[in-house]
């Protein structure tokens, strides 16, 4: 059984290497991109079981790149946890119409993300933090 | 006056002969009747004597020879004529007598044939024996216009002396009149010069007094007239004092940079500044007298005006609404903020005039509201991301990894980074807001601006970003000393040079240099990065702005370098200038006076 794939969204390099070794010791396996672009060419080549995003990117923020997906894969079966530092006001305004989307707030802890992914993924397909 | 005069002679003339015409008549009749009384008391033998001389008759025609005697007859008791004695050519008319004993003695008069005059005779019953004897007659002719040379002269007298008193009379009246001429002269000049004045006359007795109490009523007049005059004055200076205080009034509330419309009790609007036509688009003058559902083109404040044609409102605080007004597409809309603030009576501060409504251009405000609220959201981020990296770093480290001792290194570096990254903007941010607050103080010594460059250049130079970058920095040998903050001065240079850095993409150049002029000393921060666009090259000094240029987006930044480091030159007195070309490069001028500039600018 081949683990889920998850993709790691972030402008920050440094983030983007931490994540990805927290997110793989959990048993997944990890892709990044450096924006919402490359994200969503990443996505309409192969959808992932999990997407995880920064909102303050460059090119496509996490906002525009959230309405995208709703857009053009508006049956997607993925969960979009999607970090974010503002105010929870600000983002209830364009959340609301998109399906499955989950907020975290700054600081995120790798270890709550990856208990709420693995809450939400029906497989759980997840194995000890050993196993990578 | 000659024929008035000879008027009054004839009347007194014919006054005179009428009276003596009287006096003469009476005169005789008291004569004749006397006369005839006395001769009837002769004795009859006398009285029909005609022989003798001295008969009575014959001493009558004696005694009477004047020119009135006509007659003297003694007749019998039957009229019979028994003696007589005339004037020459009077025949004794006939006439019978009364029979009655009682008219035995009066008057009568005739007419005499001859030459027409009248006669009056006078008789009386002569008795004898206690008989009656007989009746003596005496006829006197009647007294006619008597005209005699004595006459003459005392009339001539007469008229000489009236004509002589008439001119002098008329001299008198002309005296008397002549300061009523006067004064009646004088009077139709002051009508027609509209002029009032006393009159100078000199006059005596009544007109004397009337002239004087005439003055007094003039002087009453002009007194009163004076007093009406500075009343006016008062009124006319006190009403020009209200229309200049009006007109101030209104010239304030033209030059209010809102958009005023005042309400009156009805609701109906009494006053509207120009301002109105830019933030309603109606004309000012166009909705005086009409209510607000007539010339209002926003339902929500027509509907919040129009409360107050039926409801003049007894709320002391304002009505406040706000709305977006779209003009001409999504970028030319309007924020209006709607005020209506009741105003109240001078005289009695329970009672409601009507109303004052503000429109308040809130564009500009909700602007930098945005900005304010970006801003906030850009700081949150800016101070979450490293947290979010050290909190992401310190829980890996606590894992597996480590374990591993180049992750830790790793770590390390991480953690030494993002501190310094948070101490930077949170240094920015109270730098930026020290400065607005004015609670800065700037701590100016002589500081060797050179010294200050070369630091600021090698700090900016060992930045990771500055690796792919041709850094140059052109100083002359001596740059005079200034008095500046240094700190501040390093941070406005510092973020000039970080900007020029951050916005040139790697192969290109950044330059800092230094000018010095006898007045002033110019630093120059050039790149040959991105560029700013025109449009956005005023703007990148305000604080929080952020250019929409996707090359610049995709950077951090806080809005805040830019801004700073104009406050930190103004605060030293000098000029931060840019010139730009999009695509070519930037360069950023920083102009400080010396000292002695600095003294001659004060001055």
């Amino acid at each position: 059984m081949s683990k889920e794939r998850i993709l790691l969204v972030d402008d920050d390099p440094v983030v983007r290497r931490v994540l990805r070794f927290a997110l793989e010791a959990g048993g997944y396996e990890v892709d990044t991109c450096a924006d919402g672009v490359a994200a969503l060419e990443a996505i309409r080549a192969r959808a992932p079981d999990v997407l995880v995003s920064d909102i303050e990117m460059p090119r496509m923020n996490g906002r525009e790149l959230c309405m995208a997906i709703e857009r053009e894969f508006p049956a997607r079966r993925f969960r979009m946890f999607v970090a974010t530092s503002l105010p929870a006001r600000e983002l209830r305004e364009w959340s609301a119409g998109v399906a499955g989307l989950v907020f975290l707030e700054k600081p995120i802890s790798a270890r709550k993300l990856l208990a709420e992914i693995g809450a939400t993924l029906p497989g759980k397909g997840q194995t000890g933090p050993g196993e990578a | 006056m000659i024929l008035a005069s000879v008027a009054v002679i004839a009347c007194t003339v014919a006054l005179l002969l009428e009276y003596e015409q009287r006096d003469r008549a009476a005169h005789l009749r008291t004569q004749g009747t006397g006369l005839a009384r006395v001769l009837a008391g002769v004795p009859m033998s006398e009285l029909v004597n005609r022989e003798h001389d001295y008969g009575a008759l014959n001493v009558l025609r004696l005694t009477q020879e004047t020119e009135e005697f006509a007659y003297g007859v003694v007749t019998g008791p039957r009229g019979n004529v028994l003696n007589a004695v005339t004037a020459p050519g009077i025949q004794v008319p006939h006439a019978a007598l009364p029979q009655q004993s009682s008219a035995w003695a009066g008057e009568r008069s005739f007419v005499n044939h001859a030459d027409g005059r009248e006669v009056l005779e006078f008789y009386a019953p002569v008795f004898e024996a206690g008989q009656h004897a007989g009746t003596v007659r005496v006829g006197y002719f009647a007294p006619g216009l008597p005209i005699s040379s004595a006459q003459i002269v005392l009339l001539a007298t007469i008229a000489l002396g009236i004509f002589l008193l008439t001119p002098l009379f008329y001299f008198l009246l002309r005296r008397e009149i002549r300061p009523i001429h006067a004064a009646n002269r004088e009077m139709a000049e002051l009508i027609a010069d509209g002029n009032l004045r006393t009159f100078s006359i000199e006059a005596s007795g009544e007109l004397r007094g009337f002239m004087a109490r005439f003055n007094q009523v003039v002087e009453l007049a002009q007194s009163r007239i004076t007093a009406l005059q500075s009343e006016n004055a008062e009124l006319v200076s006190s009403q020009r004092l209200v229309t200049y205080g009006r007109r101030r009034v209104e010239n304030v509330l033209q030059s209010m940079p809102d958009g005023i419309v005042i309400l009156g009790q009805d609701g109906k609007a009494t006053f509207a500044n120009d301002r109105i036509k830019t933030l309603l688009g109606v004309d000012p003058q166009d909705i005086l007298g009409s209510p607000p559902s007539r010339w209002c083109v926003n339902e929500e404040v027509t509907r919040l005006l129009s409360r107050y044609e039926t409801n003049p409102g007894t709320s002391y605080f304002a009505d406040t609404l706000r709305i977006r007004r779209s003009q001409g597409g999504e970028q030319g809309g309007q924020n209006l903020a709607v005020k209506v603030y009741p105003l109240f009576s001078p005289q009695d501060p329970e009672a409601v005039q009507g109303q004052l409504v503000v429109f308040q251009n809130t564009t500009k405000l909700a602007m930098a509201e945005q900005s304010r609220a970006n801003f906030v959201a850009h700081v949150a981020h800016e101070l979450k991301s490293p947290l979010n990296t050290l909190g992401l770093y310190a829980e890996a480290l606590r894992g597996e990894r480590g374990e591993d001792a180049a992750f830790r290194v790793e770590a390390y570096n991480v953690f030494s980074d993002e501190v310094e990254r948070l101490a930077t903007l949170v240094n920015n941010l109270l730098s930026i807001t020290q400065i607005e607050m004015g609670s800065l103080n700037i701590d100016k010594q002589r500081v060797k601006l050179k010294d200050l460059l070369e630091d600021a250049f090698a700090q900016v130079s060992r930045s990771s970003r500055a690796a792919g970058l041709r850094l140059s920095a052109s100083l002359p040998p001596e740059i005079s000393a200034v008095a500046v903050d240094k700190q501040l001065m390093r941070i406005a240079i510092h973020n000039l040079l970080v900007n020029a850095v951050k916005y040139t993409e790697p192969g290109g150049e950044v330059e800092l240099s230094a000018t010095e002029t006898p007045q002033a000393i110019q630093i120059s921060v050039r790149d040959t990065g991105i560029g700013i666009a025109e449009q956005e090259r005023e703007r990148i000094f305000d604080k929080f702005f952020r250019s929409e240029d996707e090359r610049v987006r995709k950077l951090n930044g806080h809005g805040l370098g830019l801004s700073l480091a104009r406050d930190i030159v103004s605060l030293h007195r000098g000029r931060l200038s840019v010139t730009s070309e999009p695509g070519k490069g930037s360069e950023f001028v920083i102009e400080l006076l010396k000292d002695q500039g600095l003294l001659r600018q004060a001055i």
